[in-house]
């Protein structure tokens, strides 16, 4: 099963040039049943990894383009009347669809916002006292442009909890770029991907990476790490339950892409900044990113022998 | 993480520490020889501006400058022990230590000796303030070794406040228990130098203008709290000296000598009090009348019934006494005695003595004359004010014939030489009188302007009588500006009738009370904490009902105390080592030896990453260590349930990994 992964793991990494770190972590937040927040500047290939994914995996992909003007209706859907029939019918939004690439959710009014939020959370829509559920599997990759730029909504930390990840795409390194400007990766690359996996293969791997190993030993490390971000004076507050389950979660998912069946310290090291890192708040006084504070956190909580 | 390894240099360390360093210096500056505490003042900054400009001190640099500093200290003070020369040294030491500082470890140590330092400041002002202000710098040191210890520094003093303050209420009860039980030693641990500067007080001599200086002055003499009943105050004569020897200006204390414990006379006891001394840089102690049984140890009842100190007071003293009606029944004057307290000069104020002469015979019993004298003072024109005619000869002369205007040693030394000078032997005794009652803590305050000198005549039968001519003076020649200040003589002078309140009274009747809240509060400092000794320890342990003698168990018994739990802990400490599973001990040793390899030692690094690393920085190593680390990995992350054999395995092979 782990075999099946590593060429979609390069096929990604022949779209999404240069970015094999934020690649996987998408790849492990779909096995993790999470959802993945990009958090970066217009153009830097969040969409083109969203297609990538969807195509690779084999998924119904649609685009919902968040504006602020956008209704909680076009993004779930609505009862429309139809006139034949003489009743009112459901018609299906966007989000009835297994890969939802929201685009700059944080442009959209937070009733918008939060609509799609609740359908993550549930995998499932209620409209008018009635309840369709959502397809399987179901993954919603958000982007956000940072939260200084003109005309944004930030996401309450409540609703950045329902994303498992929160990862940035950066720059590309120069060689990458190269290729990138030279123009012909893109739209020819994409084309050439093939759907690699069924829909049930994933599903089955999305079972298997929940049964994977934890040691009491790799627990007991966990908490070192959850009790570090509670006692910190660099964060306001520390992680909570639901962030510690995300982190193991996510390292199951990690160590399954590593092809092992048990998960490593390592594998906790590596997911811990996109894990915990929206979910952390820094106090006022610290002028260092979350991001660094965090790491310093790894940086300082000794791994039990 | 280590923060041991860490350099002094992160950020926020090495100001925290200078800005710990100046709390601590602070209060000696004052006290110091002025170029001590520039030296030190000036070696804070040299350190700020070293810190911030990033300049690397040569080391043999600062090893001369420290010596000049120890020479400069011991020629300054010719020696460099001792309290001024001992602490100006080592406050000097403590700067050039942060000068030099380079480590954790030099961190650790002055922050450590901080809090002796901080101790010292108690060697020169043992007030409220200075215990208040000491307890911020306790705070701050605390804040400096909490942000030493701490991988990110001074990482926001708000939360280093917060967990020094925490830290500071979680030792509280050690503190109280420690300073209730610790045993006490009955002196200071070293004699305290006294003090250069001379203390304030009534002298060995009174001559005009001697104790009237002192009516200006507010500063506290002594306070006093009485168990039970106290006596009113005008009955309160706080006796200091007895002055027997005129030589026609002043008097002087004369010959005198201890009483030993066989010949103390009887009496009966009237009333149980405590009091504080303040230090006054002289030898007597004072005591209400009339005085026997001396309070202290070192203290000697001498055989004009006054106490005295074999050494001079130099610092607070408290004493418990007991006041007596002395009872000189079948005691005779003896005849030195009567010599030395009927001696006057052969010649001056000749007038006053014809006076008195003359006046005696027409009287002709002592008892008599004693009463007439006194009503010749409340009849006659005698003023009673603190800015008399200065008279130059014969001063007796002068004021009882001639300007009739004095202060209570004016009327107290013509009282006994007119006394004298009729043959009734009699003397002069100075000390307090009255005293400001403050009702906030049940206490007297007694201050230097209670000041006064009154007079004993000694009467066949009766013995040695106290007669205070000051209060014979009729109420309404009384200078204006000492009624009203002079609460506590208001009672000599109770018929005067000027007594109505007035806005300013008022205000100062707030500020008074203000004022007497104050000085409850340090009563209470003095008596209690700062003076809480060995006596009062024995007191208050025997109300819980330990008594003297088991309180030397008492001592053993906390004594075994922290000694078993000392024990304890360590062997608690031992068994948390011992208990630490062997896989742990055995990866830990594992990681020892390849350090030794050359492989750091990273203790946030995880199996995996550290058998890459050992591939790239060590690829020989590699073979073995994989054995090693694929082994523990299986017993510590692969499998939930563990063979005790895979662990042995496991042991061993990191045992053996060399």
């Amino acid at each position: 099963m782990h075999k099946k992964l590593n060429p979609v793991l390069d096929q990604l990494n022949k779209v999404v040039l240069g970015k094999p770190h934020q690649v996987k972590l998408a790849v492990a937040c779909l096995l993790a049943k999470g959802h993945l927040l990009i958090e970066d500047l217009p153009g830097m290939g969040k969409t083109t990894l969203g297609q990538a994914i969807a195509k690779v995996f084999g998924l119904e992909f649609q685009r919902v383009q968040f504006t602020s003007d956008i209704l909680p209706g076009d993004i779930v859907g609505a009862n429309i009347y139809d006139r034949e029939k003489g009743s009112f019918e459901f018609h299906p939004g966007p989000v009835f669809s297994q890969l939802v690439l929201a685009d700059e959710i944080n442009r959209a009014t937070p009733k918008a916002q939060s609509a799609l939020l609740e359908a993550m959370e549930e995998q499932q829509v209620t409209i008018e006292g009635k309840t369709y559920p959502l397809p399987q599997p179901f993954f919603v990759i958000a982007t956000q442009n940072p939260s200084y730029q003109i005309g944004t909504y930030s996401l309450p930390e409540s609703q950045l909890d329902r994303f498992l990840f929160r990862v940035q795409l950066g720059y590309p390194e120069a060689g990458f770029e190269k290729i990138l400007l030279r123009g012909d990766s893109g739209r020819v690359q994409m084309n050439k991907i093939e759907t690699l996996l069924e829909l049930d293969e994933l599903m089955e791997i999305q079972k298997f990476v929940q049964t994977l190993t934890i040691s009491d030993h790799l627990l007991s490390y966990v908490m070192d790490l959850i009790n570090a971000t509670r006692q910190s004076p660099d964060f306001a507050h520390g992680i909570s339950p639901r962030g510690g389950l995300a982190l193991i979660g996510a390292a199951k998912a990690w160590a399954f892409l590593d092809e092992r069946d048990y998960v490593l310290p390592e594998d906790i090291q590596k997911v811990f900044v996109p894990t915990v890192a929206h979910r952390l708040q820094s106090v006022k006084t610290s002028s260092e990113k979350i991001e660094v504070l965090v790491e310093q956190i790894i940086h300082d909580t000794p791994v039990p022998a | 993480m280590n923060t041991q390894s860490l350099p002094l240099t992160r950020p926020g360390i090495i100001p925290l520490l200078i800005m710990v360093q100046a709390i601590v210096l602070s209060p000696l500056w004052f006290h110091l020889p002025a170029w001590i505490s520039a030296s030190t003042i000036a070696l804070l900054l040299t350190r700020f501006v070293v810190y911030k400009k990033a300049i690397k001190l040569p080391s043999w640099l600062i090893l001369v400058l420290a010596l000049c500093a120890l020479g400069g200290v011991f020629l300054y003070f010719r020696t460099i022990s001792g309290r001024d020369a001992g602490v100006g040294l080592i406050s000097l030491m403590y700067t050039f230590k942060l000068l030099e500082a380079k480590n954790y470890r030099d961190g650790a140590l002055i922050l450590f000796i901080s809090f002796f330092i901080l101790v010292t400041a108690f060697l020169y002002d043992e007030s409220i303030l200075m215990g208040v202000y000491l307890l911020i710098v306790m705070m701050s040191i605390l804040m400096g070794l909490i942000a030493l210890n701490s991988t990110k520094g001074v990482a926001g003093i708000r939360n280093l406040g917060k967990i020094s303050g925490v830290t500071l209420l979680q030792a509280l009860p050690i503190m109280l228990v420690l300073f209730f039980l610790f045993p006490r030693l009955s002196g200071p641990l070293w004699a305290m130098p006294s003090s250069s500067e001379a203390g304030m007080g009534i002298d060995d001599e009174m001559s005009p203008g001697a104790i009237s200086s002192l009516y200006g002055f507010d500063e506290i003499a002594f306070r006093v709290d009485f168990e039970g009943e106290a006596p009113s105050i005008n009955q309160m004569y706080w006796r200091g000296l007895v002055l027997s020897e005129f030589d026609g200006i002043a008097w002087k204390i004369g010959v005198e000598s201890p009483l030993r414990g066989e010949s103390y006379p009887d009496g009966t006891p009237a009333y149980q009090y405590r009091v504080q001394l303040e230090p006054h840089n002289r030898r007597w102690i004072f005591g209400l009348e009339d005085l026997i049984d001396p309070p202290k140890e070192k203290v000697y009842l001498f055989n004009n019934y006054t106490w005295r100190q074999s050494q001079r007071v130099t610092q607070r003293l408290l004493y418990s006494a007991q006041s007596y009606e002395l009872d000189y029944s079948g005691i005779e004057l003896s005849q030195w005695q009567r010599q030395l307290n009927t001696q006057l000069p052969e010649d001056g104020n000749e007038q006053t003595k014809e006076w008195a002469v003359e006046q005696y015979q027409q009287v002709g019993d002592p008892e008599e004359f004693v009463r007439f004298v006194l009503s010749y003072i409340r009849q006659q024109n005698y003023h009673y004010t603190l800015l008399p005619e200065v008279i130059e000869q014969n001063v007796i002369d002068g004021f009882w014939l001639g300007s009739q205007e004095g202060y209570c040693e004016h009327y107290s030394s013509a009282f006994v030489f007119i006394m004298r000078a009729a043959g009734i032997p009699a003397r002069v005794v100075t000390g307090y009188q009255g005293g400001e009652y403050n009702p906030y803590g049940d206490y007297y305050i007694i201050r230097q302007k209670d000041a006064h000198a009154w007079t004993e005549v000694w009467l066949e039968g009766e013995g040695w009588r106290r007669v205070d001519p000051t209060a014979a003076i009729h109420p309404s020649r009384v200078d204006d500006s000492l009624l009203g200040q002079t609460s506590s003589r208001d009672d000599w002078f109770t018929d005067f009738d000027s007594l109505t309140t007035t806005d300013s009274e008022i205000a100062r009747s707030i500020w008074q009370q203000i004022s007497l809240r104050w000085d409850a509060m340090q009563s209470f400092w003095n008596e209690s904490l700062m003076g809480y000794d060995k006596d009062m320890q024995f007191n208050w342990l025997s109300k819980m009902g330990i008594n003297h003698n088991q309180w030397r168990y008492l001592g053993y018994a906390l004594l075994a105390t922290v000694l078993l739990a000392g024990a304890g802990f360590g062997l608690w400490i031992l068994s948390q080592a011992r208990s630490r599973d062997k896989v742990e001990r055995a990866y830990r040793h594992f990681q020892i030896t390849l350090a030794k390899q050359g492989i750091e030692l990273k203790l946030n690094e995880g199996p995996k990453d550290l058998l890459r690393r050992i591939k790239q920085e060590h690829p020989e190593l590699y073979p073995k260590a994989e054995r090693v680390i694929k082994r523990y990995i299986a017993i510590r992350y692969q499998k939930q349930k563990v063979s005790d054999a895979n662990k042995q395995s496991f042991i061993k092979s990191a045992r053996a990994y060399h």
